[in-house]
C-alpha cells in the first residue's frame, strides 16, 4: 500500500527505545494514547497496543544491544500506521515471519509487512504495521 | 400451574425481594434439581443442567446487582455470580431437605466476595480514576450492543458528558488493574466445545508449521479453558474484542486484559532458548 512519505505533517510521535521490555512498556502505553486520541474505537486501541507489544519484543530479540530501536507513529487517510526498525546482530538476521507470534501480528493489524537488510548500515529490521480506523 | 421463569440473563430486576423474586418464580426447577442429583453423567444430565443454570441465572443477576456501584463492570459481575450458580446446582444435594436457594444464595454471594477480594488495582491509581474507568467500561458495554461494534472515545465522551481526554486518562487508568477469579473454568455455553474444536482444526490448517505441531498447540491445549478460548476466538476465529466479550458474556476490557496477557505468556513459552 501506501509507502511512508517521511511526511512530518503525518508524524504523531518518534521514540528511540533501548531493546528492553521496560521500554517496551513505554511503548505500548504510547500506542494506545495515540490511538485513543485519535479516536479508534476501544477493539483497535487494545489492539495497536498488542501489536506495538508483539513487534517491539519480536525485533528486540533480535537487535543489537548497543544500539537503539525505533518508533514512528503516523496517521494519515485513516489509518494509523507504526514503524518500528531496530539495527540487529548479525545483519542478515530476519523476523520469523512463519511462526505464532507474525500470525498475532497479522491478525491485530490491517496491513503487515517486514523489510530486513535496510537502513544506512544495511543493517536494519523493520516491521511496518497499519491499522484502519473502523468505518463509523 | 405456574408459569416458566423467565430462561435468561434480561429477566426483570424483582423490587421488593432483591433476590428470591416471587415464592413460584423457580417452583418448577425444584423438582428437576432433585432429578438431576439421581441422574448419572449422560446426555439427560447435561441438558437439566444447562436447564437448571440458565433457569436460576435470574438469582445471579439480582445478587450481582447489589454490588453495582463498588466498581466493577456489571456484566463481569454477573459472570463472577454465574460460576457461583454453576458450583451450587453442581453441589447441591436435595436429600439433605435443604432448599436449593438457601444453599445457592450464599454460594453465589461467596463467589462474588473471592472476587473482590482477588480483584487489584495498583496503589497509585486515585480512587476518582478507578471511578472512571468503570463507568467508561459500563457505558462502553451499553454502547457496544448499540452500534454493534466497539466505541470510539468520543462516543463515549459523548455519552458520559466529559471530556475525550478523561476518557483517555480512564483507559490508562484500567490498565493498572487486574483480576484472576473472572478467568476461572466456565462453561455454560454447550456449543463452545464443538465451536472450539472447530476452531483449532482450521488453525490447524491455518498454520501448517512445525513450531504450531510440536510447540504451539500444546500450549493453547494446556491453557486455562477461558485464556483458550479468547485466543482462539480472537486469533483464529477472527472475531473482534467486542465480539468475544458478548460471546463469553464479560466486558471487551476484560478480554483485552486477557488477550494481551495470555500473548505473553505464550511468547515466553515459546521463546527459543
Amino acid at each position: 500500500m501506501r509507502e511512508d512519505d517521511g511526511a512530518t505533517s503525518d508524524l504523531l510521535i518518534e521514540l528511540r527505545l533501548p531493546p528492553r521490555a521496560k521500554s517496551i512498556a513505554t511503548v505500548r502505553a504510547v500506542a494506545a494514547d495515540v490511538t485513543s486520541r485519535a479516536d479508534f474505537d476501544l477493539d483497535a486501541i487494545s489492539d495497536m497496543r498488542m501489536a506495538v507489544d508483539e513487534a517491539c519484543t519480536a525485533l528486540a530479540r533480535l537487535a543489537s544491544p548497543t544500539h537503539l530501536m525505533r518508533a514512528v507513529f503516523s496517521l494519515a487517510g485513516g489509518y494509523l500506521r507504526v514503524d518500528i526498525s531496530a539495527r540487529v546482530q548479525p545483519a542478515d538476521r530476519r523476523i520469523d515471519t512463519d511462526g505464532f507470534g507474525w500470525h498475532v501480528l497479522g491478525s491485530l493489524a490491517d496491513e503487515l509487512s517486514t523489510e530486513h537488510g535496510v537502513g544506512a548500515h544495511g543493517d536494519e529490521v523493520v516491521i511496518r504495521m497499519a491499522k484502519k480506523s473502523a468505518a463509523g | 400451574m405456574t408459569t416458566r421463569p423467565p430462561l435468561n440473563t434480561t429477566a426483570p430486576e424483582a423490587a421488593g425481594e432483591p433476590e428470591r423474586g416471587g415464592d413460584d418464580e423457580f417452583g418448577d426447577l425444584e423438582p428437576l434439581l432433585e432429578e438431576y442429583a439421581g441422574l448419572e453423567p449422560g446426555s439427560r444430565r447435561d441438558e437439566l443442567r444447562e436447564r437448571l443454570i440458565t433457569g436460576y441465572l435470574p438469582v445471579a443477576r439480582r445478587l450481582a446487582m447489589k454490588y453495582r456501584d463498588r466498581g466493577v463492570p456489571v456484566e463481569d459481575l454477573v459472570q463472577v455470580a454465574s460460576i457461583g450458580v454453576l458450583n451450587a446446582v453442581d453441589r447441591f444435594q436435595p436429600d439433605h431437605g435443604a432448599n436449593f436457594l438457601s444453599f445457592a444464595i450464599p454460594t453465589i454471594q461467596g463467589e462474588i466476595r473471592r472476587y473482590f477480594r482477588d480483584r487489584t488495582w495498583s496503589m497509585r491509581v486515585p480512587r476518582k480514576l478507578k471511578e472512571l474507568h468503570v463507568s467508561i467500561a459500563n457505558v462502553s458495554s451499553i454502547l457496544a450492543t448499540q452500534l454493534n461494534r466497539a466505541p470510539r472515545p468520543s462516543e463515549i465522551a459523548a455519552e458520559l458528558g466529559i471530556t475525550i481526554e478523561e476518557v483517555v486518562e480512564g483507559l490508562q487508568a484500567g490498565e493498572a488493574y487486574t483480576s484472576t477469579s473472572l478467568d476461572l473454568k466456565l462453561s455454560t455455553d454447550e456449543g463452545e466445545g464443538s465451536y472450539l474444536g472447530n476452531m483449532l482444526g482450521e488453525a490447524d490448517s491455518r498454520l501448517e508449521m512445525v513450531e504450531y505441531r510440536h510447540v504451539l498447540r500444546p500450549l493453547l491445549e494446556a491453557l486455562p479453558e477461558r485464556e483458550r478460548t479468547v485466543v482462539m476466538l480472537r486469533f483464529f476465529g477472527e472475531l473482534t474484542q467486542t465480539q468475544i466479550a458478548e460471546q463469553v458474556g464479560v466486558s471487551q476490557m476484560h478480554v483485552s486484559r486477557l488477550l494481551a496477557r495470555t500473548l505473553e505468556n505464550l511468547r515466553r513459552q515459546l521463546e527459543p532458548g
